[in-house]
């Protein structure tokens, strides 16, 4: 039996699986035992998880909060030695810092929540009355530096807390109400780089190269290199992509029309067609092409010696059924890649591969139809499908299901 | 503005690793820490933000696939890491 991947257990247990895969995953986990416990302890790892990374300070903390700043803030105001309006506003302030510093512990939900608030989401204070009316210049927001926005983000802050340069700025001298209309206008203290010449020049170069560049690759010699190394086309290589039957192929756009990325969905009428006419081409592939120099996109190429000795001989022992197909020949491939599968980790790979283990079961049953083949090649087929992009290899591999009969 | 975020909450957890050691005595935790950096990002995001996975992506600056792959790799991993930790008690 082929498990559910850590993909798909993760997926599924975020409701991000469209309706089908969803619908596969559960069946499976109906029937599997294996699956289903795995399933589990993901379940109980994230809530445990969800708890860990979330600090919440709790109504204690808020309870007493209040009595913390009125404590220290004697200690402050005496520190300062100054009754002015502003020094009082200013030891509360810092008096209320001290008081959340005592229940603000770093977590890791912190980097997420930064990561998601932007720092000119958190509330804009609300400066006291007793600010305006004296004057007292209220930092910025664009003016607090990283520490200090996630400081203000991790504890809560809803005070303004200027920065110690402006708190050392001197008051202006106009009256405060001229200031209050005036407020509105002041453009933040924000530096940004002076364009000069050189940088001018540069840009003009840079677009000047691009122009070239775009120019270049249309002229002959460079588009036919392209091609021959198969990077000279955004439009997919009729040959590689072509379907052997000319019912697949899509009808021509319209005149002016985008070129459709997806084929059309494929009818039963080709269910005869090759799932090799739509897979990238590999190693084998490429050697039944006549040599096509396609080494630079074999999705395995990646891999580390084990698996990717692995995935070859399950490429040649699909080259072999294709080359005298049997319905032995074909278990043997269908074998092998359910061999490969576990070892691949990359979501493209276990698709690709996916892909083969079901075509390769599919065509075993289409050699000797017997009921068990039937049954493999569904649950391959459906195991592919559970977890195949949107195309044409997924429609065709769907008509597959039907003819299979499960 | 959410990459200038991103960037600046990256810059001060690397400030903060080297100084602070976080997690205390709980394994999971100690566990998370362990994980990539990048891991960390889209784990917390999903499990404390509860963001979609399109959502996720486009704050980490990769595709669908990869934040999906990313993810669950995470998940396997932290799960692979208890048991061990659980067998390792027993």
């Amino acid at each position: 039996m082929i498990h559910l991947t850590p993909q798909q257990l993760s997926s599924y247990m975020d409701g991000e699986l469209n309706e089908v895969s969803t619908e596969l995953v559960r069946r499976h986990m109906g029937i599997c035992e294996e699956c289903t416990l795995k399933f589990a302890a993901l379940e109980e790892q994230e809530e445990q998880l969800s708890h860990a990374l979330v600090h919440e300070p709790g109504d204690a903390f808020f309870d007493r909060f209040a009595a913390d700043v009125e404590r220290l803030l004697p200690a402050s105001a005496s520190r300062r030695g100054s009754s002015s309006p502003a020094s009082r506003a200013a030891a509360v302030r810092e008096a209320a810092r001290e008081a959340a510093k005592d229940a603000a512990t770093p977590t890791a939900s912190r980097a997420a929540e930064a990561a998601t608030d932007p720092p000119v989401a958190v509330p804009k204070p609300v400066p006291e009355p007793a600010l305006v009316e004296e004057g007292l210049p209220l930092g910025d927001e664009s003016d607090l530096d990283a520490d200090e926005t996630l400081a203000a983000l991790s504890v809560g802050r809803t005070m303004g807390e200027p920065p110690p340069r402006s708190r050392e700025r001197k008051a202006p001298s106009v009256p405060p109400r001229a200031r209050a209309t005036q407020r509105p206008h002041q453009r933040p203290n924000i530096r940004r780089p002076t364009p000069s010449i050189p940088w001018y020049a540069a840009l003009i170069l840079a677009a000047i190269a691009g122009a070239a560049g775009v120019v270049a690759s249309r002229t002959d010699p460079v588009s036919a290199w392209l091609d021959a190394h198969g990077l000279g086309s955004h439009s997919p290589n009729p040959e590689r992509v072509a379907p052997a039957d000319p019912g697949l192929q899509a009808p021509p756009p319209e005149q002016g029309a985008p070129t459709p990325d997806v084929p059309e969905p494929q009818t039963s009428d080709n269910s005869d067609a090759t799932v090799d006419d739509f897979v990238e081409p590999q190693p084998q592939a490429a050697g039944r092409r006549g040599g096509e120099a396609t080494g630079t996109r074999d999705p395995f190429a990646g891999l580390p010696p084990a698996p990717l000795a692995q995935v070859r001989a399950a490429q040649r022992s699909k080259a072999a059924a294709d080359a005298q197909p049997s319905a032995d020949r074909y278990d043997a491939a269908a074998d092998e890649w359910e061999r490969t599968i576990p070892l691949l980790r990359g979501a493209r790979q276990q698709s690709l591969s996916r892909l083969e283990l079901a075509t390769s079961r599919y065509r075993a049953w289409e050699s000797e139809p017997t009921a068990s083949r039937a049954s493999s090649a569904a649950v391959a087929i459906r195991a592919y499908l559970a977890f195949a992009p949107q195309g044409a290899p997924r429609d065709l591999v769907r008509n597959w299901l039907a003819r299979v009969g499960h | 503005m959410l990459r200038i975020a991103r960037n600046l909450a990256v810059s001060l957890g690397r400030k903060r690793a080297g100084s602070q050691k976080r997690g205390g005595d709980d394994p999971l935790l100690r566990s998370f820490e362990e994980l990539r950096p990048d891991e960390q990002m889209a784990l917390a995001l999903r499990v404390v933000q509860r963001l979609k996975y399109a959502d996720i992506a486009t704050l980490l600056d990769t595709s669908l696939g990869a934040a999906m792959v990313r993810l669950a790799q995470a998940r396997a991993l932290l799960l692979g890491r208890g048991k061990d930790l659980g067998s390792g008690a027993t």
